[in-house]
């Protein structure tokens, strides 16, 4: 017979069995363990993607035009230009940049980025273990779909994506699926009791199974058996998740902290397959807007009930293509009849510029609501405060020709480990010296990134 | 056609505007010929064979695939019975391909991520819910008394057909424990039938063809697949989905050892009935036609999600019949008159539009129709969203029919020409624009294969002038095989790909790397040596390309041990 007592002791004997080494040994640095040891808010690091690039000379006047609606987070935002991007793909720009986002290595096959992701390095090297390792999440006009680098920016090394969710719907399963926040004194439903204990001894089954096989080194190779620890990976989570809803609907799980009661489920909205949603057709951006509020809604709760504290959100990605109207005019190809364009057609240019305005009003949304002042985190600060917030794209200054210099790049948050304001980087330095200098800041000191691109550490660091 | 006195008197503002191009990404980088745009009225003579292949392994299949979302959905309305519509494989994320062709079997794009993992449970729990009983799960069982042997005899069972090989003690030890989950009588062994379907259907041995580095061959003693893996790949190959039950009798039997039952049984699998579905599995990946489920429609030039979806159907119903029905030659394929048309694309086609569902229609009358090459579903793929051009469609060319490729463009490289006019015709601008060195060794490889699909609009209706009264072309030359080759129109390009000796070994080079599940490299070119030489022998039809991919000793050999 099979008790839940069996099952705890299975689980304990299966997370705690070898396998397949995953992952790299990250360190934590002195700074960051001695902060660990207070009381010290969490440490979350999200990456937001956007595509297409910001042209320099936009992001030269501060704050202003395009760039007006982060005028007030401004205090708790880093700008860094001048940075390079020497990452190589297979394919154009958008192809290498997007390899490099969040990762500083380009990539020979565009199924898999060449590295972690700078989000799942400091989950590592922080050991969370929170329901959800990471969340990614958002909407994307889903060009290119042979390229994987392109939709997912947030992954556990080579070959291990922490898949985007481009679903509404799907996005709330993932994060408040199945959870129930039950009163003191409430008796247990014995039928939701019963099923959620027969889905934990089946992942235990299945887990034992994947388990099975990563063991049989005689009996699989190194690269079976290394994709199936991958996945088992993730089964463990999964299991880890199913673990807790079946002490909630027993009763015996943690009280649910007062502001993270599950919402109601959102309407359906995949920003490729759509549904249309009140006459708005997916790939377009007034469902983009619709689609990125609610994922915003639902990453920030996440964030403030602990579910996770890393991951992506995608604002797009590279190399879009999709109609764009707007008070200046309209394109039925924002990407190669609009950016590409942008340089050398004055009548494309505005409406470029009113899209550029567009996402930056989205990523300004994301920040308004991590910036929420109801919230009071730990210290009595805004999510946004201790959050470290990266936000950065594939292309650099050309956007026109899938130019790679000048990227630009901005910090929000981030515990004031990084001074505000605008730093124009001069010396030739690389995106990934921006990822090394803010890891180190994190207190993680492991060198990340190709180290044939690190120049140096930037002088941003508060 | 246009005079070259007309061309040059049209060109000559040109040259003014020629400072504008930029290929190295250097700002005031200027072509030094950009006045005598090459490539305007012929073509440069850049062979278009294959490209080199890179060194690996090579040897037999990718072992350890995880079934595509389209084995996945196959496999459980097979073996279980139970369909699952649209929005239920949809909780499974699309599959991307690898860059290597396009194909989404291969083994670099099938990687497990968290979302799968959940996604998977999801089904497995509606699936093992969803299953009959009774002729159903209930095949599988025996007995249905709470005793070991019984329970033990359902998974032996059930799992001979999930996991396509016997169960060992483990996985019985493993997953018996899950009936002790239900009420200790008949009905409770159904739904701890229930449950073990549920985690079968999580097993890596069901989602993963996983195959073991110690299977021996009893007859040599050497390393080699079992009869099991080997019904695994035969039908996964030819059916998109797992063995049947019979095909694993046979492999219990022995049956796919030696070469003459092997082979006989190769024939057994190609020439049943689940063999038109695999043709079509195979043929949206060897085409890249999911692309069109994902494109966006544009109305404005003519491009419905309707049109799409009937341009994707028209080009699966042409390949599967010259493919299947009329187990055609291959080439045919490019020279073929008949098509069936939808009421959305009969207009493209200038023809009359079926009241509903498809007809069929005899396009030998038509000089601007032939084959698949200007069939819309095919000169759309790689199109922009607002156009198509010379470029998008010579590469699919280059890619899908000549397996060749061209190196990505260097970073701040121009990849658009918009600062040439845009009142030439795509010809005109694609040639001045690989005038500058640093395009024109790409350009020139696939710009003349996509000369002779000028006239065809974005949503593929010939038209003989563009929207700036141009007048339009599709003759050029195309150096192939060895030898430069002109051709004066679509169909007798068309003519020279289906006779070109690199298209014929391509059409079944495509297939070996669909049956491998992985990028050929350099130690595959023997084995398609001779696969192709089968291939030209059997005459060129799709069940000689799957007869001699399958029979042939890279895929009956052991996966690469990396």
């Amino acid at each position: 017979m099979t008790t839940a007592r069996n099952n705890i002791a299975r689980r304990k004997f299966l997370h705690g069995a070898g396998g397949v080494a995953i992952g790299l040994p990250f360190l934590l640095a002195a700074e960051g363990s001695t902060r660990a040891q207070v009381a010290a808010p969490r440490e979350r690091l999200v990456t937001v993607y956007f595509p297409q690039g910001i042209p320099a000379s936009v992001r030269s006047n501060g704050y202003t035009g395009i760039l007006a609606p982060l005028a007030p987070f401004q205090s708790k935002l880093t700008m860094i230009r001048g940075l390079d991007c020497h990452a190589e793909s297979p394919n154009n720009g958008h192809s290498k940049g997007s390899s490099a986002f969040a990762c500083g290595f380009g990539t020979p096959v565009l199924s898999t980025k060449g590295g972690p992701s700078l989000d799942w390095v400091v989950h590592e090297a922080t050991k969370t273990d929170t329901p959800l390792p990471t969340m990614s999440a958002g909407f994307s006009g889903g060009d290119d779909i042979a390229e994987a680098v392109r939709y997912h920016h947030s992954w556990r090394g080579k070959n291990q994506p922490n898949e985007v969710i481009l679903d509404t719907l799907k996005f709330f399963e993932a994060i408040f699926g199945g959870r129930v926040s039950m009163p003191t004194g409430t008796v247990p439903d014995p039928t939701a009791v019963l099923k959620a204990r027969q889905r934990v001894s089946v992942l235990d089954a299945v887990l034992a199974d994947y388990q099975h096989v990563v063991g049989d080194t005689g009996g699989y190779s190194p690269a079976i058996r290394g994709m199936i620890s991958n996945h088992l990976e993730t089964v463990r989570e999964l299991e880890k998740r199913a673990v807790g809803i079946q002490l909630s609907v027993s009763g015996q799980g943690p009280a649910p902290a007062v502001d993270c009661k599950p919402p109601p489920a959102p309407t359906k909205m995949d920003s490729i397959l759509g549904p249309a949603v009140g006459g708005q057709s997916p790939k377009t951006t007034p469902y983009f807007q619709t689609m990125w509020s609610i994922m915003v809604d639902i990453y920030v709760l996440a964030l403030r009930c602990d579910l996770a504290r890393f991951g992506n959100l995608l604002c797009g990605s590279g190399g879009d293509s999709y109609p764009y109207t707007c008070p200046s005019g309209s394109t039925s190809n924002i990407h190669g009849e609009g950016f590409h364009l942008w340089l050398s057609n004055p009548n494309i240019r505005p409406i470029v510029d009113d899209h550029m305005l567009w996402t930056v009003t989205r990523i300004a949304e994301l920040l308004r609501k991590l910036d929420d002042p109801s919230y009071k985190d730990v210290d009595g600060g805004t999510l946004l405060d201790n959050t470290t917030v990266v936000i950065g794209t594939e292309l650099g200054d050309d956007v026109a020709n899938h130019g790679m210099t000048d990227m630009p790049f901005w910090i929000a948050g981030a515990r004031k480990r990084f001074k505000s304001g605008d730093f124009p980087i001069a010396g030739g330095h690389t995106d990934v010296d921006l990822y090394n200098t803010i890891l180190r800041a994190t207190g993680v000191a492991a060198p990340f990134g190709d180290p044939a691109f690190f120049k140096g550490v930037l002088p941003i660091v508060a | 056609m246009r005079s070259f006195h007309d061309l040059g008197r049209r060109l000559l503002p040109l040259a003014m505007c020629l400072g504008l191009l930029r290929c190295t990404g250097t700002i005031g980088d200027r072509t030094t010929d950009g006045a005598t745009p090459r490539g305007a009225s012929t073509s440069s003579h850049v062979p278009v064979d294959p490209v080199p292949l890179a060194h690996g392994p090579g040897v037999g299949p990718s072992a350890g695939r995880r079934l595509t979302k389209g084995e996945y959905t196959n496999t459980i309305g097979d073996l279980l019975g139970v369909v699952l519509r649209s929005d239920d494989a949809n909780l499974l994320p699309d599959d991307q391909p690898a860059t290597g062709g396009g194909f989404r079997d291969d083994i670099q794009g099938l990687l497990p991520t968290a979302v799968r993992t959940d996604a998977y449970e999801a089904l497995a729990t509606l699936v093992s819910e969803r299953v009959a009983w009774a002729g159903g799960l209930s095949t599988h069982a025996s007995c249905t008394a709470p005793t070991p042997a019984c329970r033990e005899g359902f998974i032996r069972h059930l799992g001979r057909v999930l996991y396509r090989r016997p169960l060992d003690d483990f996985d019985v030890g493993n997953l018996a424990p899950l009936f002790d989950l239900a009420p200790n009588d008949a009905a409770g062994f159904e739904v701890g039938a229930r449950l073990v379907t549920q985690a079968m259907l999580q097993s890596p041995h069901f989602l993963y063809r996983l195959e073991r580095l110690d299977g021996v061959d009893s007859s040599t003693g050497k390393a080699a697949p079992s009869a099991y893996e080997m019904a695994t790949r035969l039908s996964y190959l030819a059916w998109l989905s797992a063995p049947a039950p019979e095909l694993l009798d046979a492999a219990e039997r022995g049956e796919l050892g030696a070469n003459e039952s092997y082979a006989a049984g190769v024939q057994r699998v190609i020439s049943s009935s689940p063999a038109r579905r695999g043709f079509e599995g195979y043929a949206e990946d060897w085409l890249q036609l999911y692309r069109l489920d994902t494109r966006t429609p544009n109305e404005q030039r003519g491009v419905s999600q309707a049109l799409l979806n009937e341009m994707k159907e028209e080009t699966l119903r042409f390949a599967s019949r010259i493919a299947l029905t009329e187990h055609g030659d291959l080439t045919d394929l490019f020279t073929d008159k008949k098509t069936e048309l939808g009421p959305a694309l009969a207009p493209i086609y200038g023809v009359m539009a079926p009241a509903q569902g498809f007809a069929s229609y005899d396009l030998s009358s038509d000089p601007h129709r032939i084959g698949i090459l200007t069939q819309p579903g095919f000169m759309i793929l790689r199109a922009a969203p607002d156009r198509a051009t010379i470029v998008h469609r010579g590469l699919m060319v280059l890619r899908v029919f000549l397996c060749s490729e061209v190196p990505a463009p260097p970073a701040n490289a121009a990849t658009r020409i918009d600062s040439i006019p845009a009142n030439l015709t795509d010809r005109e601008r694609f040639a001045l624009h690989a005038a500058a060195p640093t395009c024109k060794a790409c350009h020139s490889t696939f710009d003349p294969l996509g000369h002779p699909f000028e006239p065809y609009d974005l949503a593929g209706k010939f038209r003989t002038q563009d929207e700036f009264g141009n007048d339009l072309r599709s003759d050029g030359e195309v150096m192939l095989d060895g030898a430069v080759q002109a051709y004066a129109s679509t169909a007798s390009f068309a003519s020279i790909l289906g006779k070109s000796a690199s298209v014929q070994r391509c059409l079944v080079s495509k297939m070996f790397q669909y049956g491998l599940g992985r990028s050929l490299d350099d130690t595959d070119q023997g084995a398609l040596d001779d696969i192709a030489l089968r291939f030209e022998g059997a005459g060129r039809t799709y069940l000689a390309a799957i007869t001699a991919v399958a029979t042939s000793p890279a895929f009956r050999a052991m996966a690469p041990v990396q």
